[in-house]
């Protein structure tokens, strides 16, 4: 099994006391793969259902914002390689 | 500085960390200031070392204190040894409300003002549309009076470098507050003068507390409340001081406004700055001691950053506030 990968960043690095402040973090893991199963199904007479998929994550992540001051980040946007938090300075 | 953490995690416990900085400006502490009003026996809060010792942890550059033709040495020295201590600079109420002066009271007024050499500025009479107390001068003639009393305060401190701000309304009745200041700049004086903004005043104060609404303190009737006076005095320009709020510390208060804990006055208090600040207000924190209270039930007795059980300063003691404030005016 891999470690995954984290990095982050700040739109700014100093803000006005309630300002918005946004934080973008780049994550990964060679081992995360996404697996998307098939099903059909098929009667006697030949006749198949539509495809159904679903999707797996094998070896998913979790994202962890921890902040010193208290404040608390909002997770806006998440591509699974790429999430946005806001919080108010 | 603030840090922060990012941690992701697989299912099998694999972690990668990455940590980074940011910083909050602070507020900028030339227009935080707490209030030092009560005086007794020519003593603020009857006590001064331990008063200036408490001033000197806090950090706080501007204090506002009150100036009256009778205040006496042993004040006027406590005013001095802040500004020496602290190398800040004093705001000050001008009179009792509602207590005329004479021509030979401004003078002494001015005088004391200016012989303290750290004056930054002045403001009108403290809640001059409330009388607190049955021994309080009654309320007949107070419109006349504190315009007057304004138009003397201008004329007083004109050309001396000393910023003159209003009269601080009681608002405590808030439809009322707008009212009395309509009335006061719909008076007109017996030689047809009228108060006028830019003239009789260069900041606007107020007492304005952030009340809560559904269990929220919500900042955004400040917004309503500045459009109001703005169109009510004609004055789009000057700045604004809001000269009393806090936040106040009292469990067994049953009246209509809210109390908090002392942990939540001190979360609070970064917030209510930012509040008054974001808007470009000067703040007056009210205020620094508590009042001696034993019922524990006293509003007005417990915004204080500083709980004082008794007038013995051996047993005053700092509300986690204290920090919080000290915080916000020295990092």
């Amino acid at each position: 099994m891999a470690s995954p990968t984290v990095t982050a960043s700040l739109d700014k690095p100093a803000y006005a006391p309630g300002e918005q402040m946004t934080l973008t973090v780049t994550y990964g893991d060679p081992d995360t793969e996404a697996l998307t199963v098939t099903v059909v199904v098929t009667d006697r007479e030949g006749n198949t259902s539509a495809p159904a998929e679903v999707t797996a994550i094998i070896d998913p992540l979790t994202l962890t914002v921890t902040d010193d001051s208290g404040r608390t980040w909002t997770k806006v946007s998440d591509t699974g390689a790429v999430a946005v938090f806001r919080s108010t300075a | 500085m603030t840090t922060l953490h990012v941690q992701v995690t697989d299912r099998a416990g694999h972690t990668a960390e990455t940590s980074l900085t940011y910083t909050v400006s602070t507020p900028d502490a030339g227009d935080l200031s707490v209030r030092v009003f009560p005086h007794r026996q020519d003593l603020i809060y009857r006590e001064h070392a331990a008063v200036l010792k408490h001033l000197a942890a806090l950090g706080v550059r501007r204090i506002h204190g009150l100036i009256t033709p009778s205040t006496g040495p042993k004040t006027l020295a406590f005013y001095r040894t802040f500004a020496a201590m602290s190398g800040g600079r004093v705001w000050l109420t001008v009179g009792e409300p509602r207590v005329p002066l004479t021509t030979d009271d401004w003078n002494r007024v001015r005088s004391k003002a200016l012989g303290l050499g750290c004056v930054e500025r002045v403001y009108g009479w403290n809640e001059p549309n409330n009388k607190r107390s049955p021994n309080d001068p009654p309320l007949t003639n107070w419109v006349r009076d504190t315009v007057r009393h304004q138009r003397a305060l201008a004329a007083t401190f004109a050309g001396t470098g000393i910023d003159v701000g209003t009269f601080q309304l009681w608002s405590g009745n808030q439809a009322a507050q707008f009212d009395h200041l309509a009335a006061l700049m719909d008076f007109t004086d017996t030689d047809g003068t009228r108060l006028r903004p830019g003239t009789e005043w260069t900041r606007i104060a107020w007492h304005w507390y952030i009340r809560p609404r559904g269990g929220v303190f919500d900042p955004a009737p400040l917004d309503v409340q500045e459009s109001r006076f703005r169109a009510i005095t004609g004055d789009q320009a000057s700045p604004i001081d809001c000269t009393e709020t806090g936040l106040f510390t009292a469990p067994n208060y049953t009246g209509g406004a809210v109390s908090v804990t002392e942990e939540q006055q001190a979360a609070l208090l970064a917030p209510l700055v930012g509040w008054y600040r974001d808007r470009g207000y000067g703040m007056n924190y009210f205020e620094l001691l508590d009042q001696p209270d034993p019922s524990s039930a006293l509003r007005e007795a417990s915004f204080g950053l500083v709980r004082t059980p008794t007038d013995d300063p051996a047993t005053w003691t700092r509300k986690p506030a204290f920090a919080a404030f000290r915080d916000l005016v020295t990092t």
